[in-house]
Protein backbone atom coordinates (compact mmCIF):
# COMPACT_ATOMS: atom_id res chain seq x y z
CA UNK A 1 0.00 0.00 0.00
CA UNK A 2 2.98 2.05 1.10
CA UNK A 3 4.87 1.31 -2.36
CA UNK A 4 1.40 2.50 -4.37
CA UNK A 5 0.83 5.41 -2.76
CA UNK A 6 4.52 6.59 -3.20
CA UNK A 7 4.28 5.77 -7.10
CA UNK A 8 1.44 7.54 -7.31
CA UNK A 9 2.85 10.53 -5.22
CA UNK A 10 5.60 10.09 -8.45
CA UNK A 11 3.60 10.15 -11.17
CA UNK A 12 1.49 13.47 -10.12
CA UNK A 13 5.20 15.46 -9.89
CA UNK A 14 5.59 18.18 -12.63
CA UNK A 15 7.72 15.85 -14.72
CA UNK A 16 9.79 19.17 -16.62
CA UNK A 17 11.09 21.91 -14.30
CA UNK A 18 12.05 24.15 -17.66
CA UNK A 19 9.94 26.97 -17.28
CA UNK A 20 9.44 29.79 -14.81
CA UNK A 21 5.99 31.42 -13.80
CA UNK A 22 5.69 34.25 -16.03
CA UNK A 23 6.74 37.94 -14.26
CA UNK A 24 4.19 39.87 -12.11
CA UNK A 25 3.17 43.22 -13.84
CA UNK A 26 5.83 45.76 -12.78
CA UNK A 27 5.13 49.27 -14.03
CA UNK A 28 5.09 51.73 -10.76
CA UNK A 29 2.29 53.37 -11.90
CA UNK A 30 3.06 53.86 -15.09
CA UNK A 31 0.41 53.17 -17.90
CA UNK A 32 1.22 50.55 -20.95
CA UNK A 33 2.12 53.66 -23.45
CA UNK A 34 3.99 51.87 -25.67
CA UNK A 35 2.61 49.84 -28.23
CA UNK A 36 4.59 47.44 -30.43
CA UNK A 37 2.29 44.50 -32.69
CA UNK A 38 -0.23 42.91 -30.39
CA UNK A 39 1.66 43.72 -26.86
CA UNK A 40 1.58 47.01 -24.79
CA UNK A 41 4.65 48.12 -22.28
CA UNK A 42 5.14 50.04 -19.71
CA UNK A 43 9.62 51.15 -19.56
CA UNK A 44 9.47 54.05 -17.36
CA UNK A 45 8.81 57.26 -20.13
CA UNK A 46 10.90 59.01 -17.38
CA UNK A 47 14.17 57.05 -18.40
CA UNK A 48 13.46 56.99 -21.98
CA UNK A 49 16.05 59.55 -23.96
CA UNK A 50 15.66 58.45 -27.45
CA UNK A 51 13.60 56.53 -29.35
CA UNK A 52 14.06 55.37 -33.12
CA UNK A 53 11.41 54.14 -35.50
CA UNK A 54 13.28 52.27 -38.28
CA UNK A 55 12.52 51.55 -41.64
CA UNK A 56 12.31 47.78 -42.69
CA UNK A 57 10.91 45.10 -43.87
CA UNK A 58 9.14 43.80 -40.80
CA UNK A 59 8.87 46.54 -37.87
CA UNK A 60 11.16 47.45 -35.42
CA UNK A 61 12.36 50.21 -33.18
CA UNK A 62 15.14 51.03 -30.62
CA UNK A 63 14.39 52.09 -27.21
CA UNK A 64 17.38 54.14 -25.02
CA UNK A 65 16.50 54.37 -21.49
CA UNK A 66 18.79 53.56 -18.41
CA UNK A 67 20.34 50.06 -19.43
CA UNK A 68 21.06 51.74 -23.05
CA UNK A 69 19.82 50.87 -26.24
CA UNK A 70 17.03 48.34 -26.75
CA UNK A 71 16.21 46.71 -30.11
CA UNK A 72 12.75 45.80 -30.52
CA UNK A 73 11.37 43.60 -33.67
CA UNK A 74 9.76 40.91 -35.07
CA UNK A 75 11.32 38.43 -35.94
CA UNK A 76 11.11 35.25 -38.23
CA UNK A 77 11.87 31.69 -36.59
CA UNK A 78 14.08 31.08 -39.05
CA UNK A 79 16.23 34.14 -38.34
CA UNK A 80 16.44 33.41 -34.46
CA UNK A 81 17.30 29.86 -35.00
CA UNK A 82 19.09 30.02 -38.57
CA UNK A 83 17.05 27.45 -39.39
CA UNK A 84 18.44 24.68 -37.12
CA UNK A 85 15.02 23.96 -35.18
CA UNK A 86 13.71 23.25 -38.64
CA UNK A 87 15.89 20.91 -39.53
CA UNK A 88 15.08 19.35 -36.26
CA UNK A 89 11.55 19.28 -37.08
CA UNK A 90 10.78 20.98 -33.51
CA UNK A 91 8.84 24.11 -33.39
CA UNK A 92 10.65 27.20 -31.81
CA UNK A 93 9.26 26.41 -28.04
CA UNK A 94 10.30 22.93 -28.12
CA UNK A 95 13.57 24.20 -29.40
CA UNK A 96 14.58 25.96 -26.79
CA UNK A 97 13.07 23.68 -24.29
CA UNK A 98 15.60 21.16 -25.95
CA UNK A 99 18.16 23.55 -25.38
CA UNK A 100 17.81 24.27 -22.06
CA UNK A 101 17.24 20.23 -21.26
CA UNK A 102 19.73 18.77 -24.04
CA UNK A 103 17.47 15.91 -23.85
CA UNK A 104 17.38 15.81 -27.55
CA UNK A 105 20.25 13.53 -28.55
CA UNK A 106 19.80 14.26 -31.97
CA UNK A 107 20.65 17.75 -31.81
CA UNK A 108 24.08 18.83 -32.24
CA UNK A 109 24.02 21.19 -28.84
CA UNK A 110 27.86 22.21 -29.42
CA UNK A 111 26.85 24.18 -32.78
CA UNK A 112 23.53 25.09 -31.56
CA UNK A 113 25.06 27.01 -28.25
CA UNK A 114 27.73 28.28 -30.87
CA UNK A 115 24.91 29.72 -32.96
CA UNK A 116 23.32 31.22 -29.95
CA UNK A 117 26.39 32.20 -27.97
CA UNK A 118 25.78 30.13 -25.06
CA UNK A 119 27.50 28.85 -22.49
CA UNK A 120 25.75 27.07 -20.53
CA UNK A 121 21.99 25.93 -20.27
CA UNK A 122 21.91 28.30 -17.15
CA UNK A 123 21.96 31.18 -19.93
CA UNK A 124 18.71 30.06 -20.77
CA UNK A 125 15.02 31.45 -18.86
CA UNK A 126 11.98 30.06 -19.89
CA UNK A 127 8.57 31.54 -18.90
CA UNK A 128 5.35 30.21 -19.63
CA UNK A 129 2.05 31.77 -19.63
CA UNK A 130 -0.94 30.23 -21.50
CA UNK A 131 -0.13 29.94 -25.18
CA UNK A 132 2.89 32.45 -24.59
CA UNK A 133 6.21 31.41 -23.99
CA UNK A 134 9.54 33.82 -23.18
CA UNK A 135 12.94 33.18 -23.75
CA UNK A 136 15.73 35.16 -22.46
CA UNK A 137 19.84 34.38 -23.21
CA UNK A 138 21.71 36.03 -21.11
CA UNK A 139 25.67 36.01 -20.15
CA UNK A 140 28.04 38.68 -20.02
CA UNK A 141 30.06 37.33 -23.18
CA UNK A 142 27.28 37.99 -25.70
CA UNK A 143 27.12 40.18 -28.37
CA UNK A 144 23.39 41.04 -27.68
CA UNK A 145 21.39 39.63 -24.40
CA UNK A 146 18.09 38.57 -26.19
CA UNK A 147 14.66 38.01 -24.83
CA UNK A 148 11.57 36.12 -27.15
CA UNK A 149 8.43 36.32 -26.78
CA UNK A 150 6.13 34.37 -28.92
CA UNK A 151 2.48 32.80 -28.88
CA UNK A 152 2.61 28.93 -30.09
CA UNK A 153 0.46 29.44 -32.81
CA UNK A 154 1.90 33.02 -34.30
CA UNK A 155 4.89 32.80 -37.25
CA UNK A 156 6.59 35.92 -35.99
CA UNK A 157 8.20 36.27 -32.56
CA UNK A 158 8.67 39.68 -30.31
CA UNK A 159 12.69 40.18 -30.50
CA UNK A 160 14.45 42.19 -27.69
CA UNK A 161 17.95 42.74 -28.29
CA UNK A 162 20.62 44.70 -26.22
CA UNK A 163 23.01 44.17 -23.01
CA UNK A 164 20.87 43.15 -19.62
CA UNK A 165 21.49 40.15 -17.38
CA UNK A 166 18.87 36.94 -16.63
CA UNK A 167 17.55 39.68 -13.56
CA UNK A 168 16.70 42.59 -15.79
CA UNK A 169 15.51 40.36 -18.21
CA UNK A 170 12.55 39.15 -16.12
CA UNK A 171 12.16 42.91 -14.79
CA UNK A 172 11.78 43.83 -18.85
CA UNK A 173 9.40 40.72 -19.28
CA UNK A 174 7.23 42.18 -16.74
CA UNK A 175 6.60 44.98 -17.94
CA UNK A 176 4.79 43.80 -20.91
CA UNK A 177 1.29 43.53 -21.31
CA UNK A 178 0.21 40.31 -23.69
CA UNK A 179 -3.23 40.04 -25.40
CA UNK B 1 44.44 41.26 -50.84
CA UNK B 2 43.25 37.78 -50.47
CA UNK B 3 39.18 37.95 -51.58
CA UNK B 4 38.39 35.66 -47.97
CA UNK B 5 40.30 37.94 -45.80
CA UNK B 6 38.32 40.73 -47.41
CA UNK B 7 35.35 39.51 -46.46
CA UNK B 8 36.33 39.17 -42.71
CA UNK B 9 37.54 42.49 -42.73
CA UNK B 10 34.62 44.10 -44.45
CA UNK B 11 32.12 41.76 -42.03
CA UNK B 12 33.96 43.06 -38.99
CA UNK B 13 34.36 46.62 -39.93
CA UNK B 14 30.49 46.76 -40.31
CA UNK B 15 30.67 45.18 -36.57
CA UNK B 16 32.62 47.49 -35.38
CA UNK B 17 31.09 50.33 -37.16
CA UNK B 18 27.82 49.60 -35.57
CA UNK B 19 29.71 49.54 -32.30
CA UNK B 20 29.01 45.51 -31.46
CA UNK B 21 30.77 43.91 -30.07
CA UNK B 22 31.44 40.57 -32.08
CA UNK B 23 33.86 39.12 -34.11
CA UNK B 24 33.64 36.91 -37.49
CA UNK B 25 35.12 34.07 -37.16
CA UNK B 26 35.19 30.61 -39.22
CA UNK B 27 35.05 29.74 -42.59
CA UNK B 28 33.91 32.55 -45.62
CA UNK B 29 32.14 30.58 -48.28
CA UNK B 30 29.27 31.75 -50.72
CA UNK B 31 26.65 31.42 -47.93
CA UNK B 32 28.60 33.85 -45.98
CA UNK B 33 28.61 36.24 -48.41
CA UNK B 34 24.77 36.00 -49.64
CA UNK B 35 23.84 36.99 -45.87
CA UNK B 36 26.44 39.60 -45.68
CA UNK B 37 24.71 41.17 -49.09
CA UNK B 38 21.42 40.87 -47.51
CA UNK B 39 22.59 42.24 -44.09
CA UNK B 40 24.25 45.70 -46.30
CA UNK B 41 20.57 45.75 -48.54
CA UNK B 42 18.69 45.26 -45.16
CA UNK B 43 20.93 48.49 -43.40
CA UNK B 44 20.49 50.47 -46.70
CA UNK B 45 16.59 50.44 -45.90
CA UNK B 46 16.68 52.27 -42.82
CA UNK B 47 20.15 54.24 -43.05
CA UNK B 48 21.76 56.19 -45.68
CA UNK B 49 25.87 55.55 -44.68
CA UNK B 50 25.72 52.81 -46.79
CA UNK B 51 24.33 54.35 -50.29
CA UNK B 52 27.56 54.33 -52.35
CA UNK B 53 27.69 50.39 -52.05
CA UNK B 54 25.98 48.63 -55.79
CA UNK B 55 23.32 46.10 -55.36
CA UNK B 56 24.90 43.38 -56.36
CA UNK B 57 24.63 41.86 -59.98
CA UNK B 58 22.57 38.94 -60.08
CA UNK B 59 20.28 37.77 -56.69
CA UNK B 60 23.05 37.02 -54.70
CA UNK B 61 26.16 39.10 -53.26
CA UNK B 62 29.26 36.53 -53.79
CA UNK B 63 32.88 36.42 -52.18
CA UNK B 64 34.04 38.15 -55.17
CA UNK B 65 31.44 40.77 -54.84
CA UNK B 66 31.72 42.00 -51.33
CA UNK B 67 36.24 41.92 -52.04
CA UNK B 68 35.60 44.21 -54.64
CA UNK B 69 32.91 46.78 -53.05
CA UNK B 70 34.72 46.58 -50.13
CA UNK B 71 38.15 47.87 -50.75
CA UNK B 72 40.38 49.03 -48.04
CA UNK B 73 39.91 53.11 -47.74
CA UNK B 74 35.97 52.02 -47.36
CA UNK B 75 36.05 49.43 -44.84
CA UNK B 76 38.31 51.91 -42.72
CA UNK B 77 35.81 54.82 -43.24
CA UNK B 78 33.23 52.39 -42.70
CA UNK B 79 34.87 51.35 -39.55
CA UNK B 80 35.56 55.40 -38.32
CA UNK B 81 31.26 55.35 -39.30
CA UNK B 82 29.20 56.14 -36.08
CA UNK B 83 27.12 53.63 -34.29
CA UNK B 84 24.01 52.89 -36.13
CA UNK B 85 20.94 51.96 -34.43
CA UNK B 86 20.13 50.22 -38.45
CA UNK B 87 22.94 48.25 -38.47
CA UNK B 88 22.95 46.78 -35.14
CA UNK B 89 19.69 45.93 -35.76
CA UNK B 90 20.50 44.39 -39.18
CA UNK B 91 23.52 42.14 -37.15
CA UNK B 92 21.04 40.99 -34.45
CA UNK B 93 18.73 40.14 -37.32
CA UNK B 94 20.71 38.17 -38.90
CA UNK B 95 23.62 36.73 -36.09
CA UNK B 96 22.22 33.05 -36.33
CA UNK B 97 22.14 32.50 -40.18
CA UNK B 98 25.63 33.91 -40.21
CA UNK B 99 26.87 32.11 -37.12
CA UNK B 100 25.46 28.67 -38.72
CA UNK B 101 26.82 29.60 -42.04
CA UNK B 102 30.38 30.43 -40.82
CA UNK B 103 30.52 26.86 -39.53
CA UNK B 104 29.62 25.36 -42.51
CA UNK B 105 26.36 23.82 -41.63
Amino acid sequence: MKLLLSIVLFALLPTSSYAESWPKPQCQGEPYWLEFSTVKLCIPKQNVTHLNILHSELPSFTVTAEHGELIFQLQTAENITGGLHSKYELDLASYFIALKNKDKPTIDYDIAYQVHELISPNDIGIFNTGDWLAVSLTNNTRSFDELFIFHKSSQHILHIGGQFDSFEAKTLLAQFRLP
Amino acid sequence: MNEEKSVKDAINAFYKGAGVDLKFSGEVNPKVAEIFGKMIEETQQCTTALKWVPKPTGAKATIGWIAKNFTQSIISQLSEEQSLSCAKKVILNYKSPMKLASLGV
